[in-house]
């Protein structure tokens, strides 16, 4: 084969050609490193400095020159973004335009660049050097796209495991929701625990509910009591009758006989006094107003069975082993007079009068129903012992936050596709995403969605180290033993107040330290007659009708073990001191809170009975740093000296007693 | 040859136009949701967290609004100031000084107390970020839902 003969000439022209080629390539990549983003801001920061600084700050100022970077080894990140953003850690630029401008609030006081740099908690791409590459708006195939202040929450989540993380509004409420919706019966959610889940068991339904109340339920709980934490199934009106059959036909515990009972003589007056008095609304939620701890019993005169009411009152844990229910030592007759009143004047003005035909009775419906239970997954939060399950019904939502998302999650739906709208659009109307989804409609408003959303984009993948991440202490369940322990599941202590972490929160005070706080004898009157310290506050501790004995034990093993010791020092109290301390007590201004003598504010506790309430080791310490004990407590710190304190602790001490009496 | 090239390829970028404009901004719910939030309070983060402080530590006393009609307010003589008429006339460091020190502190009554101790500096920072709203003239009520 002949070689290619070129001409010398041409060849010189080819050389000269290639030559110029690679002449414009040199010289582009030159000027194009010469006027890169990076450098025209800096250019623009350093003039600005001059107009923003005097000659001696802008002579101490680091000299602003090349790519600036911070490196976290150990989140495998690098941080880019201070090249630009030049002002960020110097109050001086607080009214400087962006990217220049002092970072707001005191977030890098509290989050130091060299330790956290911008990525952790903003999001973006640290080692871009351009506006569009760092990802300030999303940008294709970027998982991580930089957050808007809201979003930005979640990368606090991401660090900040504890349920209610201080400054994170959105994540706080998120992750509040997600325990109260019980969203981890059916996800395997990391932070939250199965045992968190509340919902009744079901295995003597059918001698709990009407028939006819049981269809209009399962319809939708929300149309019917809107703060039920029952969702709605969607369910079609066959697995309605089936469902409403197979549960009617659950009756393995019967309730407790009340064929002795004269309904006829039910007095539902005495009913409603007694509900009052025993504070039910402390819980319960009547036309609005109450607690929320326990069911809304608005319309529960058309829900419920009298004779099962009867039992459940006479022995809550009867058939409902876990339920946070008082267990009140009523006599049966109180307990006739309050179902009285229960089931006849709390009574839903559309439910009918006359009850459908039992269909628990035809065992193909039973079948039927039992099938719809297990395909919607009902065992994930009523457990029920005839069914073995495996494993939860929904996916893991762990590392949900670096799900790749496309258009085609959204089914045809105009929306950005992005993660964040897919789980809040997933959150709000799941059956719009997927034809069969089982996930059923909570109701969520958009708010409450988009504060789900907010915590669930906390799930990461990867793990930090375990430096990074800040959590709750774990918490051991407290079991007390022995006739302490009987007494407190009686009382159902725990279903309001803390012991060691463990317990319920609607109590704003742990029992761990409660005698070196309260005087035995006041325990003891307290818990026989639970007056109200604080006037305005609607949460109130029931009135148990416990016996005396049995509040002598109580206070009595209160007394020996839940003390501080650090508490139980004594405090020198005179004449002289509680004269002083009342001088003081006046100039403060305490009454602004505090009752005293039947004058003075509802903020505070009634200080009326203090000398026979308190004990002064407490009190002491307590007006020395109220924060230290109560976090939050609208307790004023004063900053007293430990005199001032002294003196008005020996004044309080005198109240409510013979020497205080004298002193008025 | 080369004109129908040209032909062709000039009816794509035509058609191509035609479709872009054709087609709406897809919807970002989410994000309408956080706008429409931020809209309705008018208020930034630091504002947010200082209605929060605002609601647990001052609302008993001064009321939702600031109008000094509190639930604890008729206990009080003298009774508690109508913030959103009497914050204009003092510079935010007196507002600070009560703020800190309690009323007291600056002569007036002591029934407001100190809060410097319980407060962080910019927890008391946000606090007065959000006196300035309430002290805002003709505000709508920027009590929380």
């Amino acid at each position: 084969m002949r070689e290619p003969q070129l001409s010398p000439l041409k060849l010189h022209a080819a050389f000269a050609g290639l030559g110029l080629a690679f002449l414009g390539v040199f010289a582009w990549v030159f000027l194009e490193e010469y006027l890169a983003e990076w450098r025209m801001w800096q250019t623009q920061f350093r003039t600005l400095q001059q107009s923003i600084k005097d000659p001696h700050a802008l002579s101490l100022a680091p000299p602003v020159q090349g790519i600036r970077q911070i490196w976290l080894s150990d989140l495998d990140r690098v941080d880019r973004c201070t090249s630009c953003h030049l002002g960020a850690d110097d109050p001086d630029f607080s009214r400087a335009p962006q990217p220049f401008r002092t970072h707001s609030e005191n977030w890098l006081e509290t989050h130091p660049p060299d330790r956290f740099g911008c990525t952790s908690c903003h999001g973006g791409q640290g080692e871009a050097t351009t506006y569009r590459d760092a990802a300030h708006q999303p940008i294709p195939h970027w998982p991580e796209p930089m957050r808007p202040a809201e979003l930005m929450e979640a990368n606090c989540g991401a660090c900040h495991r504890e349920r209610r993380p201080r400054q994170a509004h959105w994540l706080e409420r998120g992750r509040e929701l997600i325990a109260t919706a019980n969203c981890v019966a059916c996800h395997d959610i990391p932070g939250f625990n199965l045992e968190e889940v509340r919902a009744p068991h079901l295995e003597s339904e059918g001698y709990k509910v009407r028939p006819d109340w049981m269809s209009r339920w399962l319809t939708d709980p929300k149309a019917h009591l809107p703060r039920s934490r029952m969702p709605n199934f969607r369910l079609e009106p066959a697995e309605i009758d089936g469902l409403s059959a197979f549960l009617l036909s659950q009756r393995s515990i019967p309730p407790l006989d009340s064929s002795g009972v004269d309904w006829a003589q039910a007095d539902p007056d005495h009913g409603r006094a007694l509900f009052g008095e025993a504070r039910c609304v402390s819980c319960h939620m009547i036309d609005e107003r109450g607690g929320s701890l326990g069911p809304d019993l608005s319309f529960v005169g058309s829900k419920v069975q009298r004779e099962w009411l009867f039992s459940f009152l006479k022995d809550p844990a009867r058939d409902q082993p876990e339920t946070l229910m008082v267990h009140y030592r009523f006599s049966d007759q109180e307990i006739r007079d309050l179902v009285g009143f229960l089931t006849t004047e709390l009574i839903d003005p559309e439910a009918p009068t006359a009850s459908p035909e039992p269909g628990y009775l035809d065992p193909n419906l039973v079948e039927s129903g039992r099938k719809a239970f297990v395909r919607h997954g009902c065992y994930s939060c009523h457990r029920f012992a005839g069914l073995m399950v495996q494993g939860k019904i929904g996916p893991s939502l762990a590392g949900i936050a670096d799900r790749a998302i496309d258009e085609s999650f959204f089914h045809g739906e105009a929306i950005l596709p992005t993660l964040p709208n897919w789980l809040y659009v997933k959150l709000r109307t799941p059956e719009k995403l997927a034809v069969a989804s089982r996930m059923p409609t909570y109701d969520f408003s958009a708010v409450d969605a988009a504060a789900v959303t907010v915590a669930l984009l906390s799930l990461r993948t990867a793990d930090l180290p375990a430096s990074r991440v800040t959590t709750e202490l774990a918490v051991e369940p407290y079991q007390p033993q022995g006739q302490f322990g009987a007494l407190v599941r009686r009382y159902r202590c725990l279903s309001c107040h803390e012991i060691r972490g463990f317990g319920g929160t609607l109590s704003t005070v742990p029992l761990d330290r409660i005698a070196s706080q309260l005087q035995r004898d006041y325990l003891e009157a307290y818990l026989l007659n639970p007056g109200a310290v604080r006037v305005s506050v609607e949460e109130r501790m029931p009135h148990f009708h416990m016996t005396s004995a049995e509040a002598e034990a109580l206070a009595e093993f209160l007394a020996v073990t839940f003390v501080d010791d650090s508490l139980e020092v004594p405090v020198a109290m005179d004449r002289e001191a509680a004269r002083q301390g009342q001088q003081l007590f006046e100039r403060l201004g305490c009454r602004a809170c505090h009752i005293l003598g039947g004058q003075g504010g509802y903020v505070g506790p009634d200080l009326s009975e203090s000398g026979r309430r308190l004990k002064p080791g407490w009190t002491q310490a307590f007006l020395l740093a109220p924060e230290k004990w109560k976090p939050g407590t609208l307790q004023p710190d004063y900053g007293f000296k430990s005199e001032e304190a002294r003196v008005l602790t020996a004044y309080l001490m005198t109240l409510g007693t013979s020497a205080g009496e004298r002193r008025k | 040859m080369k004109l129908r090239f040209l032909l062709l390829s000039g009816l794509l970028s035509l058609l191509w136009a035609c479709r872009a404009a054709d087609q709406t901004p897809p919807a970002d719910p989410l994000q309408e949701v956080f706008r429409k939030q931020a809209q309705e309070q008018g208020l930034s983060l630091m504002q947010t967290e200082g209605r929060r402080l605002f609601t647990h530590y001052c609302e008993t006393c001064h009321g939702p609004a600031g109008h000094g009609d509190g639930q604890n307010a008729y206990n009080l003589q003298p009774s508690p100031p109508d913030f959103t008429v009497s914050l204009r006339t003092h510079p935010s460091l007196y507002w600070r000084r009560i703020i800190e020190g309690g009323g007291a502190a600056v002569g007036r009554s002591p029934l407001c107390p100190p809060w410097g101790h319980a407060l962080r500096q910019h927890e008391v920072d946000a606090l007065i970020d959000y006196l300035g709203v309430l002290a805002r003239p003709a505000t709508p009520d920027p009590s929380p839902r």
